[in-house]
């Protein structure tokens, strides 16, 4: 193995991190990839239900949180919105079975950070925790294509568009970057192509989440009514 | 029907109002009515020869065949020349002048042909002294005419100037004002239908009946003309009118027949072929036959009109339409009429009134009440058929929408079918495929199979049932193009490249539009994914170019790299990649060559370009 793909990232890795998973097998495979890059099992909290999740955010905080979609008791989803109006900048990744464009949207509109699909190989999660360990956000050509979907550009090949994005308006860099990921361009690639260092380029996919999980005007509804400022 | 009852009212005034003061005693009477005859230059009144004759007088009975003056000498004694005296002569025949004890009173402006025309024009005056003279007074009136014009004077009434003035007003009334409002409703009656045929060219009977009014009209413009023109002799005017009465009879007569929906070529021919006859004879015939030509041809064009009319009563009298018993009733009243009017015509009546140019207005009523009806019995079948129409287009319109969710359901049926089909079909040719391949092998093999070579078996399948979902569940459009298709291979595995430090690139600038059959796109995707894993996973290589392009005939792919070449690794599951990557290429139809040495491996597969999409 390669030492880029293994190797510890350093003494400063956000810790403790919450692991929300119902499956033992991804118990095991996410404390072997987050072994590999320098965590111990003392800060990794393990979660198997929302309600086990719900204690152990009530316990202590977390500096970064690792959701799956089907729990037995609930939907991820719901708790990635919940811990993302109590805590704007803890980092959620998603973590997803297959991977359903429509589930990881909801997710990054909900305000998750990023996404790992089980269904790929270790290095492949391993390079997606890592980007969001730098700060940036992994991202794939289909997620790219539905967002541009969203925002309606001309060369986005929309069947079935989400729900439109009620938030701030994407700049011309971002759809270009999100175009390229499109292509298939790789985000070391786009930096070439664009001139930018590759952490400008996570840098930008990372807000392109953030302007998605800005709330709708329902979603500020209820979040106003959840904290008693409307009937 | 009451706008019709008040025209029947007012004609009815008309007709009988008081007639002409002949029969009422007058408290002045002419002494003696005398006349003579002289020639047609005659300026004064012949010495001798006078004859005494009563008023009207035609004096074709007395002097057969005279055609000339003929000078009327009417005489009564005025007791009081300062008492204003009236006098009104109904008509002279054809023109005229009179004079009072010698002084002239009124002159018409042609005496000789072409002769003014006279013989319906009332004339009055109001005579007072000097010219009126105490004692015995004289009037004389010149009258040029025709011996076969019924030529003469009509009656001359004298008196009290008001009486005298009622009686020329009530003359008037009947002789000019009458006549000319006939023709005036006649003639524009004829242009209204005349353009309803023009534009509507299947309504014969309302052509039939403009012609036959607009010869009514040409009819009754002798009634109404006073001068000659256009026609240099009288003659020409007799000729000219019956021609009209002929044309008129025998369009009245096309119309009843169309009228009646019917058809009768052969009879119709034979009526114009007549009527064209008889119009010629009328122009044909030298001077001293128009006469009797004349009345020949005016019995002949009643008598037509007549027959017209009794073949309509034959035809409908069992009939309860309305239309048709107000066109009898009206031919009744033209028959007493035209009867009365054919004797004044041919001289035995002398009352010298028509009375067929005022019941016509009767007719005429009555035509417009049949013809309207005639419109709106049109109309209501129009408008039945506009809601016949409207309920038949309802029907086939449910019929075609039913036709239309028939064939939306089938379509619906077979898009699924189809649909099933192509999942089938995907998953025989990528998971079937890899899993029998694998199979095979474990069970000729078992032993030699490592957990490495198992899990990549694995992975394939995965990868495999991958693209069947995506394509089953539509997240990639079966019909992208080829980039589109390699899009998500590309970022997967330059990410992994990247991370094993090899420099990676793609050319695919070749394909920008480029789309193939989807099971084509489906196998192209997998000989890259098969040959780049490869590489990132044995060749140690530090640099991968992966080009796919578009030939004339052919769709190339090339994956060169520098590593450490092929020999020493031929076999294991480098091998067992390239032997499915050749087997792909083959079922392709195409070609898989391998060039390796170290330094640079070149893997090429040259597919056959299958019609692009």
């Amino acid at each position: 193995m390669n030492k880029e793909e293994s190797g510890h990232l350093g003494a400063d890795l956000p810790a403790p991190l919450l692991l929300v998973e119902d499956e033992q097998i991804m118990h095991v495979r996410l404390r072997s990839i987050l072994g590999a890059l320098g965590y111990t099992e003392e800060v990794l909290s393990f979660a198997s239900n929302l309600a086990e999740a719900k204690a152990l955010l009530a316990a202590q905080p977390f500096a970064m949180a690792f959701v799956d979609i089907g729990l037995p008791d609930g939907n991820g989803v719901d708790l990635i919105g919940e811990m993302h109006r109590n805590d704007r900048a803890l980092p959620i990744l998603v973590i997803s079975a297959w991977s359903d464009e429509q589930i990881i949207l909801r997710a990054l509109q909900a305000g998750a950070s990023g996404y790992l699909l089980k269904e790929r190989d270790d290095i492949e999660i391993t390079l997606s925790i890592r980007s969001v360990l730098r700060g940036g956000a992994p991202i794939d050509p289909f997620v790219a294509r539905h967002i541009l979907a969203m925002i309606g550009p001309p060369e986005a090949p929309a069947e079935a568009p989400p729900p439109p994005a009620a938030g701030p308006p994407l700049t011309p860099r971002e759809i270009e970057i999100l175009t390229l990921v499109n292509k298939g361009f790789t985000n070391k690639e786009i930096a070439e192509l664009a001139g930018l260092s590759p952490l400008t380029v996570e840098c930008h996919i990372r807000n392109i989440y953030k302007k998605l999980a800005v709330r709708s005007r329902t979603e500020a509804v209820f979040e106003a009514r959840a904290h008693g400022f409307l009937p | 029907m009451a706008s019709c009852l008040r025209w029947f009212a007012w004609l009815a005034i008309f007709l009988f109002v008081p007639r002409p003061a002949e029969a009422r005693p007058a408290p002045l009477s002419f002494e003696s009515v005398e006349a003579a005859k002289a020639d047609w230059d005659s300026q004064a009144p012949p010495i001798a020869g006078w004859h005494r004759v009563a008023l009207p007088d035609d004096w074709s009975t007395r002097w057969p065949g005279h055609d000339g003056v003929v000078w009327y000498r009417l005489t009564w004694t005025q007791g009081n020349a300062a008492q204003p005296v009236g006098v009104a002569v109904d008509y002279w025949t054809l023109a005229g002048a009179a004079f009072l004890n010698g002084q002239p009173i009124a002159r018409d402006a042609q005496l000789t042909e072409p002769l003014s025309r006279s013989w319906n024009r009332p004339r009055h005056w109001l005579l007072t002294a000097p010219a009126l003279r105490e004692g015995r007074n004289t009037l004389l009136f010149r009258v040029s005419g025709y011996a076969r014009y019924q030529p003469g004077l009509g009656p001359v009434t004298i008196g009290d100037p008001t009486r005298v003035q009622a009686h020329y007003e009530a003359v008037r009334k009947m002789r000019r004002v009458l006549p000319l409002f006939n023709m005036g409703i006649t003639a524009a009656l004829a242009i209204f239908f005349l353009a309803i045929w023009l534009l509507r060219r299947s309504e014969t009977s309302y052509g039939w009946y403009s012609l036959a009014l607009l010869g009514w009209a040409g009819y009754s413009l002798n009634l109404v003309a006073t001068r000659p023109w256009p026609f240099a002799t009288s003659d020409g005017w007799a000729r000219a009118t019956l021609s009209m009465l002929i044309l008129f009879a025998a369009s009245y007569c096309m119309f009843v027949i169309r009228f009646l929906e019917r058809r009768s070529p052969r009879i119709e021919r034979l009526l114009w072929v007549s009527v064209a006859c008889a119009i010629a004879a009328m122009w044909l015939v030298p001077h001293h036959l128009i006469g009797v030509t004349r009345t020949m041809l005016a019995i002949a064009s009643v008598a037509l009109y007549f027959a017209t009319a009794a073949m309509l009563f034959a035809k409908t009298w069992r009939s309860p339409r309305v239309d048709y018993w107000v066109l009898n009733l009206t031919h009744g009243l033209m028959l007493i009429a035209g009867a009365h009017d054919l004797l004044v015509f041919i001289g035995i009546s002398r009352d010298n009134v028509y009375y067929s140019s005022i019941v016509s207005q009767v007719l005429i009523v009555c035509m417009a009440v049949v013809l309207a009806r005639k419109f709106v019995s049109a109309m209501r079948r129009v408008e039945h058929f506009n809601e016949q129409l409207s309920a038949e287009i309802a029907v086939a319109r449910n019929e075609l929408a039913d036709m239309l969710n028939r064939a939306h359901a089938l379509e619906l049926e077979r898009t699924k079918l189809e649909e099933r089909m192509r999942l089938a079909h995907n998953l025989h040719d990528g998971m079937g495929a890899t899993l029998v391949n694998n199979i095979a092998m474990l069970e000729h093999d078992g032993r030699a199979v490592s957990t490495p070579r198992f899990l990549s078996i694995l992975k394939e399948l995965r990868e495999e049932l991958r693209l069947v979902i995506d394509m089953s569940a539509g997240v990639r459009p079966a019909d992208q193009p080829l980039a589109g298709w390699l899009a998500p291979l590309r970022a997967r595995l330059t990410l992994l490249c990247e991370n094993r430090d090899i420099r990676c690139r793609w050319n695919l600038d070749d394909l920008d539009g480029f789309t193939l059959p989807a099971a084509n796109s489906l196998d192209i995707i997998r000989i890259v994914r098969e040959g780049l894993t490869n590489v990132i996973k044995h060749s140690g290589a530090s640099e991968v170019e992966v080009a796919v392009r578009q030939g004339d005939a052919a769709l190339r792919i090339t994956i060169v790299d520098n590593g450490r070449g092929f020999e020493e690794r031929s076999t294991g599951e480098r091998g067992i990649g390239l032997q499915s990557m050749a087997s792909r290429a083959a079922r392709l139809g195409g070609t898989f060559d391998i060039a390796s040495a170290p330094g640079r491996t070149a893997l090429t597969v040259t597919i056959a370009r299958p019609a692009e999409q």
